[in-house]
């Protein structure tokens, strides 16, 4: 379970304080698939930051009872300057997994070839974002928060994370901040609207894409 | 539970320190040696330089342990406290993962920096104690006592400007010049001895200068005056450590996310 109580996030800018989630309210449970709608600058991202706790909300606060992956972005969580290989590594030995299994189990997923040992910069978006979700399913989190990745890769990345995502992993609660609508009118059972800071739950997805196509 | 924390924060150190090395030095065979030959090279260039600068005035100066005792020491406290600045923001993208906390960057830079740098000491004790321009320390143990203190000097001192580096670029701006001007009275270069008696109250007041007064007394033994007090800088090391770690659990809200 995630609970979220009025949370605000407030940034200080050159202008001032700027308001980027205002008094934002919800809870998921296990298994839960929740999609976060929005356009660009809505808050998205900073809700999902807020959420797995790397960001502190200036007011209201985020209890959690389950287990979360960090958010699943383009940027974050791995380091530009080592090679895929000992990202892996890293991770492996943050938490405390074993290094085979997870190099196995990334070598089969992220089909990464012999990038695996080129830094990370080098590598273009949609392997990046092959390899964030392959560790972050060999870790096994019971939610798991996808900012915007799933978009940038192709069909067999596509497939193959439904794959392991929403077949094998069916339990696991989700948090999908995505503007691709057929993702999260297949994945997702609610939806959050963001607009400006404010934000509105629904328990129709249908809807909730309507009126976010009107934003 | 608290075994448990430590356990955690164990393997995330470890982690974050071989991480680290792999970022600074590459995954060559020995890459990692660079971490004592940088300072190794620096401080071998500096006696040469000096050696040659001084000319006529080294006969009664023994400028080669003077040298080695206060600028490795020395080279710590820039390496860790310059090197400091901006490091969370540069690693804010590992702080992704809720293990790996900003005290785990800070543990894991003192750390880092400490080993490169004692051993490099420790290689260049040997290779001038090899070519016999530096003798044993006469007390080891107060030659460690005060590496031990210079090292938790600069993590105290650490400890306030890596987390203050990230809510203003004013401090990143206004460190340098002032750590510049602390040179002359750090205590690497100048013993105590040395200062006539009214400045040197004063002097003996920066708590640094206690550290490099320990390892000089250490090296020299009773052949120099002794006018370290442990109990002082430990007090200020104390102080500041204090002062920086609440800093660093503050400093999660100054941080912005890419």
């Amino acid at each position: 379970m995630i609970k979220v109580d009025r949370v605000t996030k407030d940034y200080l800018t050159e202008h001032g304080y700027h308001r980027a989630l205002q008094n934002i309210s919800f809870a998921l449970g296990r298994g839960e698939k929740l999609a976060i709608l929005g356009l660009n600058g809505a808050g998205k991202s900073t809700l999902i930051r807020i959420l797995s706790g790397i960001e502190l909300p200036t007011e209201g606060s985020v209890s959690r009872t389950m287990s979360l992956s960090w958010p699943l972005a383009l940027g974050g969580g791995l380091h530009p300057k080592l090679t895929g290989n000992d990202n892996i590594r890293f991770i492996a030995r943050v938490y405390n997994k074993p290094y085979d299994d997870i190099r196995a189990f990334v070598d089969d997923f992220a089909e990464l070839g012999k990038f695996l040992f080129e830094p990370l910069r080098t590598y273009s978006s949609g392997m990046r974002a092959r390899l964030a979700f392959a560790l972050s399913l060999s870790i096994e989190f019971d939610c798991y928060l996808v900012d915007e990745i799933i978009a940038v890769g192709d069909q067999r990345f596509h497939r193959r994370s439904t794959e392991e995502l929403f077949v094998k992993r069916s339990d696991r609660a989700l948090v999908l901040a995505s503007h691709d609508q057929h993702a999260v009118r297949s994945y997702c059972s609610r939806a959050l609207v963001l607009h400006r800071g404010r934000g509105k739950l629904f328990e129709d997805v249908e809807l909730a894409l309507d009126i976010y196509k009107d934003l | 539970m608290l075994l448990r924390g430590i356990r955690v924060q164990c393997r995330v150190v470890g982690a974050l320190i071989l991480r680290e090395l792999y970022a600074r030095y590459g995954r060559d065979n020995l890459g990692f040696l660079w971490l004592m030959g940088e300072p190794l090279m620096f401080t071998i260039g500096v006696i040469i330089m000096w050696r040659i600068l001084a000319g006529p005035y080294r006969q009664n100066l023994p400028i080669v342990p003077i040298t080695m005792l206060g600028y490795i020491p020395l080279l710590l406290y820039r390496h860790m406290v310059n090197g400091a600045m901006g490091v969370i923001r540069t690693n804010s993208s590992l702080l992704f993962h809720h293990n790996v906390t900003i005290l785990d960057l800070y543990i894991a830079r003192v750390l880092t920096e400490t080993a490169g740098n004692v051993l490099a000491f420790l290689t260049t004790y040997a290779m001038l104690y090899e070519i016999g321009v530096v003798h044993l320390p006469a007390s080891l143990g107060l030659v460690y006592l005060g590496y031990f203190y210079n090292a938790w000097w600069c993590a105290a001192v650490t400890s306030i400007v890596m987390p203050l580096s990230e809510r203003s670029e004013l401090v990143e701006k206004f460190w340098q010049p002032l750590s510049y001007m602390q040179l002359p009275i750090c205590g690497a270069y100048l013993m105590a001895q040395w200062v006539p008696g009214q400045w040197r109250q004063l002097y003996l007041l920066w708590p640094s200068v206690h550290g490099y007064e320990m390892i000089r007394s250490g090296y020299f033994g009773a052949t120099v005056q002794q006018f370290y007090s442990q109990f002082y800088i430990a007090f200020w090391c104390a102080v500041l450590t204090l002062l920086g770690l609440s800093l660093l659990r503050d400093s999660k809200r100054y941080i912005s996310f890419e």
